[in-house]
C-alpha cells in the first residue's frame, strides 16, 4: 500500500468528514480515480483535479506521499 | 490627465498606462462578479468596455452587487451599473448592452474586444465563451464563486490551457449563488483578481494560474495547469 495526502475543496469536503488534508491508503499503482472513489467523492462533481499542485486526470497514477486535490464546479457569479 | 492614474503609473509605467487606455475589453455579466470587474477596470481607466446582461436589480443583489443601491431596484443592471461607472470615470467609453451570450450573439458583441471578461453564472454560457475565444484567438478570463469559495484562471487561446483542458466531463453538479449562496468578500476579491488579470494581459504581464481560494478556511491554492493535447476545444496541435 501507499500513503497519499487527499484533499477535497470547497463543497466537496461534505462528503467527507473534513476538507483539511489527510492521509488515505491506497494499493501501489492505484490511480486519482481510485483515490477518489475510496474518499466517496461523486465523480461527476469533480470540476478539476491535482497532483502536487499540477491538474492531473482521474486516469493518472498516484505515487506515494502525493498530495492530491479536488474541486468543485463553482458555478456562481 | 494622466494625473487620475497616477499611483497605478508608480507599479506599472506611463506606457503600460497608455495600453490601459487603449484596451477594449467585453465584461459577460453585471451580477456579483461583474460590478467588482467593472469597478476595478473603470478606475484603472481601461479605454472601452462593452457589458452584457439581461437582468435587473432586485434587493438581494444589494448584498454584493456592488455598483447598485435602493433607487436601482428593477432598473435594468447594464443601465444602472453604466450609471454609476461614468461618475467615477467619465473617460471610459462604455457600451452597455440587454442581452444574453449565446453562441449566436457571442460573435457580434466580442467583435473589437482584446480580451473577454467571464461574469456569468453558469457553465453554459462559460463553455460558449471558451469555444468562441478559441476558435476566434481571443484571450479569456474565466471566474467562478459560490458560498465563501472562488476561483479563476487566465485564458489564451493556442498559449494556456483552455477551459475544457482542465474541466472534467460537463455535468448538471454546479454550484452557485442560488443553491449554496455567497459571500460578498469572494465575489469583490474573484472579481477584482479577474479584473488585473485582464489588466496584466494588457499590459503584456499575463497571469499563468488557476487560482483558488476559500475566505472560511484561509485557504489559497495556485495550480499549474497544462494544456490537454486531446482537448475537443483547443487541442489537436503540437503542445510545447
Ligand atoms: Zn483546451
Amino acid at each position: 500500500m501507499i500513503k497519499v495526502n487527499a484533499k477535497a475543496f470547497a463543497m466537496l469536503s461534505k462528503y467527507i468528514e473534513t476538507n483539511k488534508n489527510f492521509e488515505i491508503l491506497v494499493e501501489e499503482g492505484s490511480t486519482l480515480r481510485d483515490v477518489l472513489n475510496k474518499l466517496g467523492l461523486p465523480e461527476d462533481e469533480i470540476f478539476t483535479c491535482t497532483i502536487n499542485g499540477e491538474n492531473a486526470t482521474l486516469d493518472d497514477k498516484v505515487k506515494d506521499g502525493d498530495n492530491v486535490g479536488f474541486y468543485p464546479y463553482l458555478g456562481g457569479g | 490627465m494622466l494625473e487620475r492614474y497616477d499611483r497605478q503609473i508608480a507599479v506599472i509605467g506611463e506606457e503600460a498606462q497608455n495600453k490601459i487606455l487603449n484596451a477594449k475589453i467585453l465584461v459577460v455579466g453585471a451580477g456579483a462578479l461583474g460590478t467588482s470587474i467593472l469597478n476595478s477596470l473603470v478606475r484603472a481607466g481601461v479605454g472601452f468596455i462593452r457589458v452584457v446582461d439581461m437582468d435587473v436589480v432586485e434587493l438581494s443583489n444589494l448584498q454584493r452587487q456592488m455598483l447598485f443601491d435602493e433607487k436601482d431596484l428593477g432598473e435594468k443592471k447594464v443601465i444602472a451599473a453604466t450609471n454609476k461607472l461614468k461618475l467615477i470615470n467619465s473617460e471610459v467609453n462604455l457600451e452597455p448592452i440587454v442581452d444574453r451570450i449565446t453562441a449566436d450573439t457571442i460573435g457580434k458583441y466580442a467583435l473589437g474586444c482584446d480580451i473577454i471578461i467571464d461574469a456569468t453564472d453558469n457553465f453554459s454560457t462559460r463553455e460558449i465563451i471558451n469555444k468562441y475565444a478559441i476558435e476566434n484567438n481571443i484571450p479569456w478570463i474565466y471566474g467562478g464563486v459560490a458560498a465563501a469559495f472562488g476561483m479563476a484562471k487566465t485564458i489564451i487561446p493556442k498559449e494556456t490551457a483552455c477551459l475544457k483542458c482542465f474541466m472534467k466531463k460537463r455535468t448538471n453538479e454546479e454550484y452557485t449563488a442560488r443553491n449554496s449562496g455567497i459571500m460578498n468578500g469572494i465575489t469583490a476579491v474573484i472579481g477584482a483578481i479577474e479584473a488585473n488579470m485582464a489588466i496584466r494581459y494588457i499590459i503584456g504581464k499575463p497571469s499563468t494560474k488557476l487560482i483558488y481560494i476559500d475566505l472560511f478556511e484561509d485557504d489559497f491554492q495556485t495550480i499549474e495547469v497544462k494544456r490537454d493535447i486531446n482537448c475537443t476545444v483547443c487541442g489537436g496541435e503540437k503542445v510545447d
